[in-house]
Parts: C-alpha cells; sequence; structure tokens
C-alpha cells in the first residue's frame, strides 16, 4: 500500500479528524493535539498535513459560514473519508498485530 | 474591540496565497491572533508573522502567470482611441504639441547622426582594438605632452626590440606635402601621397585590391596607388601592377599594389604611398634620432597587453640617444581623432570638446521641446478633469492613468518623429554644407536602435510630469468642480517656462559672442595683407630657378609684387631657440620661428616695418643681415635694435629692421617671437592686383606652364587659407545660429499655447471686465504681464550663466573680444520683443473678442 502511505503525524491529525466528526477545523486539531501530546504544534504544519491528505482523498472538506472571529473568513472543515478510515484501520491492525507478538516477559527498568 | 492582526504581514499573506487556501490559512490564523491577544499582545503578534512565514512555501503559492489582466488588450485599445480622440478634438494644441516637439527631435536627430559620424572615425580598421600610435614625451618651455613627432628610426627599432609588436611602420604624412603631379604617358595629375614603412598596410587594414600587401612597400621604386587615382591615371585598375609613373616629372616609380579610395571616416587621406625607405634615401635627417616629424604606428600581436608593451617601450629612445627625458607610449590609434589636440588642432582642445557641447546643445533642444510638451499638457489638463475623474470612481487605479498618459504622450512622439524624420532629410544636405560631412540617413540596427531610445525618452521625460501630475487629482474635488489649480502647480508650469527662457537666451547671447569673436578674427589686421595674395608652390625646374621666375613674375601686368618664402604663412614652421644677444639673461630659452625669405618679401605681403628697412637687393651684405618682429624685440629686452649683432647658429648677424608684429598663427595662440633672413626658394608670394584677376590668373598660369611643362598650376589665395584655420569655428557659429533659433522658436510655440490657454480660461472675466468698461489695452497688459515677468526673470538667470560660459569659450583665444553690455542689451530686447509678439497676438485676440459671446451662457 506505497500509495496509501501515511505518516505519523498525519495519522495522528487523521486520528482527531475521525474522531472530531466533520467538526475539526485547523485551530480546533491544533489544540487537540497540543492537549494529547503535550507540546506545541505549529498550525502551518497541521495545513501543509491536511492538504496532503486531501490531495490523497483520506479527508474531504466544506466551507462553514463566515464567523467574525476570523476576520471575515470561512472555517474549513474536514470529514474523513471510506479510504481514509480504511488506511487508519490498516495501520491499527498492523500495529496491534506486532505489538501481539512482543513476548510476555518482564521488561527490567 | 476585536484586536487586529499586524498590517504587513497579513498584507503578504494575502499577496502569495492561493485563493483556494486563504481562507482557512487566513481565518485559522487570526482565530489563533485573537485568542493569544488576550494573553500577550506581542507575542501573538510575533507569532502571527511567525505562522505567516512558516506557510510561504511552495503549496500554497499562487502560480505567476495568474495575474495577467483578462482586458488588458481592450484596455490598450482604448487608450490609443481616447488619445486619438483628444488629438483631434483639441487640433492647435496637438499642432503646436506636434510642431514643437518634431522640430526638437529632428534637430536632436542631426546632431545625433553628426556625433554618431564623428565618434566612428578610424573605427572601421579589422584590428581597431590592437593599432596604436607611438608618441614621444615632449618638453617645450617646462610645458609637458605627448606628441605625435617622433624620429623616422623609431618604429623599427621597436619592432626589433620590443616583444608582442607584429608590425611597426613610419610615416611621412601627407601633410607635410602639397600635392605631388603625377604622370603617366601625357596625362598629369595632381595627388596628395605620404611615404610610409613597408609594414604600413598590414598595421592598417585598407581595402586592397591589386598586390601582395607584405611585399607592395618593400622596393624603394614602388608606388601603391588607390583605384581612384588608377583610374584618373590609367583609365583602369586592371593590369596595371608594374607599369611605370612618372613623379614630379624626374623621378619614376613602379605600380606594385592598387588600395580601394580611402573611406571618408578615416582621418588619413591620401591618393597614394611611396616607400619610407626612398623617403630616407631623399631626406638625410629622417634616419637621426635627433630629428622630430614622421609618425610611427604599430599593431601589436594578440597576446600583447598594452600596459606591459607600454612598459617596455618607454626607453626606446633613451637606449639609443642616452636621453633619458624622450620617454615613448602607444595610444591608441582611433582615439585619436577626438581626443587629439596637438599639431594641425593644437589652438582646440580636440574634436571631443565639439562632440560634448553638440549633444549637450540636442540634449537642450529636446528638453524646451519636451517643457512644451509638459506645460501643454498640464494646462489642458482642467479640460480632461470630468474624464479623469470618472474613470477614478469607476475604478481606475493610478498606475493605470499613468500608464494612460504615457501611452498618449508616447503616441504624439511617434507622430512627431515621423515628422522630425522628413525634416531632418530636408534638413541634411545644408546640414551637410555646414558641417563640412557626408552624412546621409541610413538606417542601421544601431541606429535605429539609438532612435528608438531617443523616442523612448522623449515620450517619457515628456509624458512623466503629465502623467503623474493628472493622476494624482481627488475625484470627488474634480467632479464636484471645485478644482483650483494648486500653488505648487502653478510654480511649477511658471519654472518650467522660467527654465525653456533662460536656456534659450543663453544660446542667442552665446551667438552674438561667437559671431562677433568670429568677425574680430576675420576682420582682424593679421599685420599683412590676406586679400589679393596668392601662394603658388615652387616645384619641378622652378626649384632652384626662384629668381628668375620671381622676376618674370613682376613683368605680367596684373602683379603688383612678388617674393618666396618657406614659410607656410598659415601656421607655425620651423621653430629654434639657441641664438645669442648682448645682454642675453643666460638661463633664458626663447625659441625663434625663422622665416626664410625671398627680397620684396615684406613688400609682398604688405607687411609695415616699425623701424629700419627691409631686404634690399642694393646690399650686398644683407644675407648676413636679420629683421626680427616686434615680440622679438620685446622678449630680448632690446633698445636701439637696428644695427644689434645676434649669433645664430655660430654664425653673427646684423639686425637691420624691426617689422610690426603679423599673426602668422590662428587667433588661438599669441605672436611669438620671430625673425626674417634671406633665403631664396620655397613657395611663391604673389600679390595681384583686385581688378582682373582671371586675366592675370591666367598669364600666371602661361608663365608657369613655360617653366614646368606637364605640371598642372595650382594656387591658393591667402585668405581662404587664413579663413581655414577657423573652420570648426565658424561651423560652430553657423550651427549655433540654427540651434538658438530653433529653442527660441520651440519656446515660442509652447508659450503661445500657453498664452491661448490662458486667455481662454479667462474668458468670463475678460468679458465682465469689458463689460465693466475696461479697454482693449487694459485688458492685453492684463494678460501679458504675467508671461513678460517670467521673462524677465529667466533674463536674470540667463545673463551671469551665459556671460560665464562665453568668457570660458573666449579664453581659448589669445586675442578676443571682451564682453560688452551691448550684448546682454540687444539679446534681451530681442526675447523680449519676440515674446511679446507671441504673446500680444494671443491677448489681443482675447481682448477684442465680444463679451457677449463669453458671458451668455452660464
Amino acid at each position: 500500500m506505497t500509495n496509501y502511505s501515511l505518516g505519523e503525524f498525519e495519522e495522528l491529525i487523521l486520528l482527531v479528524v475521525a474522531a472530531s466528526d466533520g467538526e475539526a477545523y485547523g485551530v480546533t486539531i491544533q489544540e487537540n493535539l497540543i492537549e494529547k501530546l503535550k507540546k506545541n504544534v505549529n498550525i502551518s504544519a497541521i495545513h501543509v498535513s491536511l492538504k496532503r491528505m486531501e490531495d490523497k482523498g483520506f479527508v474531504k472538506s466544506r466551507f462553514g459560514g463566515i464567523t467574525e472571529e476570523r476576520g471575515g473568513r470561512r472555517k474549513k472543515f474536514y470529514t474523513i473519508t471510506g479510504l481514509g478510515k480504511r488506511v487508519l484501520d490498516a495501520q491499527y491492525e498492523l500495529r496491534t498485530s506486532l505489538y501481539k507478538q512482543i513476548p510476555k516477559i518482564s521488561f527490567g527498568r | 474591540m476585536k484586536p487586529h492582526p499586524p498590517h504587513w504581514p497579513l498584507r503578504f499573506l494575502r499577496w502569495f496565497c492561493r485563493e483556494d487556501f486563504i481562507d482557512e490559512i487566513e481565518g485559522d490564523l487570526v482565530e489563533l491572533y485573537c485568542s493569544r491577544y488576550e494573553l500577550s499582545p506581542a507575542k501573538a503578534k510575533r507569532q502571527f508573522m511567525w505562522g505567516v512565514i512558516k506557510h510561504f512555501r511552495p503549496e500554497f503559492i499562487k502560480s505567476i502567470q495568474f495575474q495577467v489582466h483578462y482586458n488588458y488588450k481592450a484596455m490598450i485599445k482604448n487608450y490609443f482611441k481616447i488619445a486619438w480622440r483628444n488629438l483631434v478634438k483639441d487640433k492647435q494644441f496637438s499642432i503646436l504639441n506636434i510642431l514643437g516637439l518634431s522640430a526638437g527631435l529632428a534637430c536632436a536627430m542631426l546632431i545625433f547622426l553628426w556625433v554618431h559620424e564623428e565618434s566612428s572615425y578610424d573605427k572601421f580598421f579589422s584590428n581597431d582594438d590592437r593599432l596604436y600610435q607611438l608618441m614621444e614625451l615632449q618638453n617645450h618651455h617646462g610645458e609637458v605632452y605627448f606628441s605625435e613627432e617622433s624620429s623616422g628610426l623609431l618604429g623599427d627599432a621597436v619592432k626589433l626590440q620590443v616583444s608582442g609588436t607584429e608590425y611597426a611602420a613610419a610615416v611621412a604624412p601627407p601633410e607635410w606635402f602639397s600635392p605631388y603631379t603625377l604622370s603617366v604617358k601625357d596625362k598629369n595629375i595632381k595627388a596628395s601621397g605620404q611615404y610610409a614603412g613597408k609594414d604600413y598596410f598590414n598595421i592598417f587594414s585598407f581595402n586592397f585590391l591589386k598586390g601582395d600587401k607584405d611585399k607592395v612597400l618593400e622596393n624603394k621604386n614602388s608606388i601603391v596607388i588607390s583605384d581612384e587615382l588608377a583610374g584618373k591615371l590609367f583609365g583602369t585598375t586592371e593590369n596595371i601592377v608594374g607599369k611605370p609613373v612618372r613623379f614630379d616629372q624626374d623621378t619614376t616609380f613602379f605600380v606594385s599594389g592598387i588600395f580601394k579610395k580611402i573611406p571618408q571616416q578615416s582621418s588619413q587621406q591620401f591618393d597614394f604611398v611611396l616607400s619610407f625607405d626612398y623617403f630616407k634615401s631623399i631626406k638625410e635627417w629622417v634616419t637621426r634620432w635627433g630629428d622630430r616629424g614622421p609618425r610611427n604606428y604599430v599593431l601589436l600581436d594578440k597576446k600583447t597587453d598594452i600596459n606591459t608593451f607600454n612598459k617596455n617601450v618607454a626607453n626606446v629612445i633613451t637606449f639609443h640617444t642616452g636621453d633619458t627625458l624622450r620617454k615613448v607610449a602607444a595610444t591608441r590609434f582611433s582615439d585619436l581623432y577626438l581626443h587629439n589636440n596637438y599639431g594641425d588642432n593644437a589652438g582646440g582642445k580636440g574634436r571631443i570638446e565639439y562632440v560634448r557641447l553638440f549633444s549637450l546643445l540636442a540634449i537642450f533642444i529636446l528638453v524646451i521641446a519636451c517643457i512644451n510638451f509638459m506645460n501643454l499638457s498640464t494646462a489642458k489638463a482642467t479640460r480632461r478633469l470630468k474624464e479623469i475623474g470618472i474613470k477614478k470612481v469607476v475604478g481606475a487605479g493610478r498606475g493605470q492613468l499613468i500608464f494612460q498618459f504615457l501611452v498618449e504622450s508616447l503616441l504624439l512622439t511617434l507622430i512627431a518623429t515621423i515628422f522630425a524624420i522628413g525634416i531632418a532629410q530636408l534638413l541634411l544636405p545644408a546640414f551637410n554644407q555646414i558641417t563640412g560631412k557626408k552624412i546621409g540617413l541610413h538606417f542601421d540596427t544601431t541606429l535605429l536602435l539609438y532612435f528608438i531610445a531617443i523616442i523612448l525618452s522623449t515620450g517619457l521625460l515628456a509624458g512623466s510630469y503629465p502623467a503623474l501630475y493628472l493622476s494624482g487629482f481627488k475625484p470627488l474635488s474634480i467632479l464636484k468642480g471645485r478644482f483650483n489649480s494648486s500653488f505648487a502647480e502653478i510654480v511649477s508650469r511658471k519654472g518650467l517656462v522660467v527654465f525653456q527662457f533662460s536656456l534659450s537666451t543663453i544660446l542667442i547671447v552665446a551667438v552674438i559672442i561667437i559671431y562677433q569673436q568670429m568677425h574680430f578674427i576675420l576682420a582682424a589686421d593679421a599685420g599683412y595683407n590676406k586679400t589679393n595674395v596668392l601662394r603658388v608652390s615652387a616645384e619641378g625646374n622652378i626649384r632652384g630657378r626662384e629668381t628668375p621666375f620671381i622676376a618674370a613674375l613682376k613683368n605680367i601686368p596684373g602683379v603688383v609684387n612678388a617674393s618666396s618664402t618657406f614659410h607656410k604663412m598659415i601656421g607655425h614652421g620651423y621653430r629654434h631657440g639657441a641664438m645669442e644677444w648682448e645682454g642675453k639673461d643666460p638661463n633664458s630659452d626663447i625659441t625663434f620661428e625663422a622665416f626664410e625669405v625671398g627680397y620684396d618679401f615684406i613688400e609682398t605681403m604688405g607687411m609695415k616695418m616699425q623701424e629700419g628697412r627691409s631686404f634690399s637687393k642694393s646690399f650686398a651684405t644683407d644675407s648676413a643681415n636679420i629683421v626680427l618682429n616686434e615680440t622679438a624685440v620685446k622678449v630680448m629686452g632690446l633698445k636701439n635694435p637696428v644695427g644689434k649683432t645676434i649669433r645664430r647658429f655660430g654664425r653673427d648677424l646684423q639686425v637691420i629692421g624691426v617689422v610690426k608684429d603679423f599673426h602668422y598663427e590662428s587667433m588661438h595662440e599669441p605672436i611669438k617671437p620671430g625673425y626674417l633672413f634671406l633665403w631664396p626658394g620655397g613657395n611663391i608670394i604673389v600679390s595681384v592686383r583686385a581688378n582682373n584677376q582671371r586675366q592675370t590668373i591666367a598669364d600666371i598660369e602661361r608663365l608657369y606652364g613655360k617653366y614646368n611643362p606637364g605640371f598642372p598650376f595650382t594656387f591658393d589665395f591667402l585668405d581662404e587659407v587664413y579663413q581655414k584655420q577657423y573652420d570648426s569655428e565658424t561651423r560652430l557659429s553657423e550651427l549655433s545660429k540654427y540651434f538658438a533659433g530653433l529653442a527660441i522658436i520651440i519656446s515660442c510655440l509652447g508659450l503661445f499655447g500657453l498664452a491661448a490657454f490662458t486667455a481662454q480660461k479667462r474668458r468670463k472675466e475678460i468679458g465682465v471686465r469689458k463689460v465693466i468698461g475696461a479697454s482693449v489695452a487694459n485688458i492685453t497688459t492684463m494678460l501679458s504681464k504675467d508671461f513678460l515677468r517670467l521673462i524677465f526673470v529667466s533674463l536674470v538667470i540667463a545673463f551671469p550663466v551665459s556671460w560665464w560660459l562665453m568668457t570660458n569659450w573666449l579664453r581659448s583665444f589669445a586675442y578676443r573680444i571682451s564682453i560688452t553690455p551691448s550684448v546682454f542689451l540687444i539679446a534681451g530686447i530681442s526675447v523680449l520683443l519676440i515674446t511679446l509678439i507671441t504673446i500680444s497676438f494671443q491677448s489681443v485676440k482675447a481682448a477684442l473678442a465680444n463679451p457677449v459671446k463669453s458671458l451668455r451662457t452660464e
């Protein structure tokens, strides 16, 4: 599945988008990530990743209404596509199957 | 209140960001900014800026071609349409504009052609970049300068000794010799020739038709002739190599090669070349290091750097003579035509001065013409205010309006150029006659490029001011009709008029002063009689038999007197120092101009004796006597000079008289000490009666033919030669006359338009004044006063400037007029008169108009 490659940061954003159920846009995604990761994430990195994933067909977008707080600019909401969901599932499966192969021995500190 | 994000980063973002992303990116950034702003405004600003910069990446940047206007073509079309309509609508303005501009352009074109021609001299040689002339450092009374005169041995020595010399040749230039007589069978042709070393045609890549240019000058009895001369002598250029040509009826040379007639753009002009080796064999002095005269040219090989070459060549003469003062340096040959300021140009400053002067003139006149355009356009602006206002309201940006007005001025310039080319073509013959050139209007690429550059710069210069000025109006005030000419506008328009008229006045003053100076020079008493004096070169059989020839001349009825001299009389000749006399300051080194003359010389030339007597046959000892000129007596500090003894080259000579000073050089030079002594030979000088001259000259020719069968008879009048020394000044005087006329005409065209405009603008005011009872005279004065004030200001500016300029020019003359106030009076009155006529035409017209017509409608 080389065409459907998903980077680590992209995967995180895709998870946030999937979890937000169609109400995710730049600023909320950033807030979510900062909250979860406990580190600063630049908004431009998020915009770039979103654009790439949209090009790859993992997410799709729609424009919201004009709001005052955004200087007259519209919000761009993202939703995950079927393809995006499948890629996410595949990734998740791969990870868990690999995880399960870890022998049950105790790891020293 | 909502905080506003920093202005510049936002503008930058909007500028580069793609349309389909701007909403998301700007929106997110602004939202973040607002939420951060509450915590720390400074940090929020910083982060916003940083955010913008981080988005500046290929994914989000607009593609460049995206920005093209979709109605671009239509707008350009519209600009041309509007421009054309404006031209046609106001014909008087358009004609004035185009007339002024095309006159200015035509004049600039002519000057440009001339400058182009002057700067293309000597540049046609294929190896121009390696072609150098060897110059020798001269020390003349402590004045150190490089001269082209050097020893005839220098060229060959340099070729032998200095590495990097591909070819070298010494040349005895054609100016040294009066035309020679060449004969084939019974055809006798006068032609000018020079003597040149055998590498000559390798150095100068003149077009060679026949013969091997490596060898044509190898033999002493070779002659290389031009195809034109070959045509005259043989009637053909075929099969004449090896044929004999008689030279001055006594020597025979054999044609070894033929070159194509020397092009006009060559500073060396000659019809044939003889070998320099032959010249050495007849003139022993050129084989000495001590005697200077011949020119030396070298062609460097391709690898040689001129600086290294100059280092190596500097001491060549020192090496041979031990004289450490005699340094040599090579100068690029093609630079000499413009920058040469010695030899025949000694008085002037080289042609580059005139090239610069005239270039400046061309620019001046063009600027005057451009100012016309600016003035008329801005004045006319009030009529286009509505157009500008509407355009601005509809959404035209300032840039678009500027562009529109520039298109208009370019269109006008283009039309003016077409007229200008026609005018230039018409004037070219007259222009050529004045400048003594053969310039044609041939459009090659360089010329075309230059012309396009002239047109573009003129159009932009003329259009820039109106464009900037008109586009800056505020639409609201225009459309409300509350438009008043601003103070700055009036000042700048008046400033332009003042500038224009100052330039014109300066030119007029210059013309008057140049004319006066030229008149002064040409009419000045040269100290001898220039008119009706002939100079005949003694050649062939007359040489050595001058005395009987002169005696026979005196028998011709129309001849007043005759004598001979080796001195050319116009220009300087042989000069030397080393004279001894009683009471001489041992430290002084005075050089004297030597005049070798025959009997009756002073009488023939009409010179006056200050004291003593002139040479006479009745005194047998006169060959050991000497006549000094006034300056010599003054410089030597002699009292009662007659009877004193002077030692010259180890021989005692007695002073028998003092001749009044006479000008043998141009008026640029002060008269220098000189002396006359008896030495028969040289050119024959004949003074003839004013009436029946044709018969007299025919008689002289017959006598000449008796002595010299087979020699064509040539002569010149002394006054013609005298005038020829001032050729460039005469040209300057002629041309500046026309230029000044043109400048004042163009300026007046502008003023005419401006006056018309003012009169029209004040139509209602004039009507009211007339109704109340103002007379025609009142109104005319009222309208003219403003303009006359401007002219006065220009005069005040122009007078000191022109005085300073012309004093500088006059300084190059040793004998000059002093600038009198009357010059300024004449210039001032004529400028005032001309402008008054120009303005009053419009003023009177306005004043005579029926007030009913202007007041009827509101």
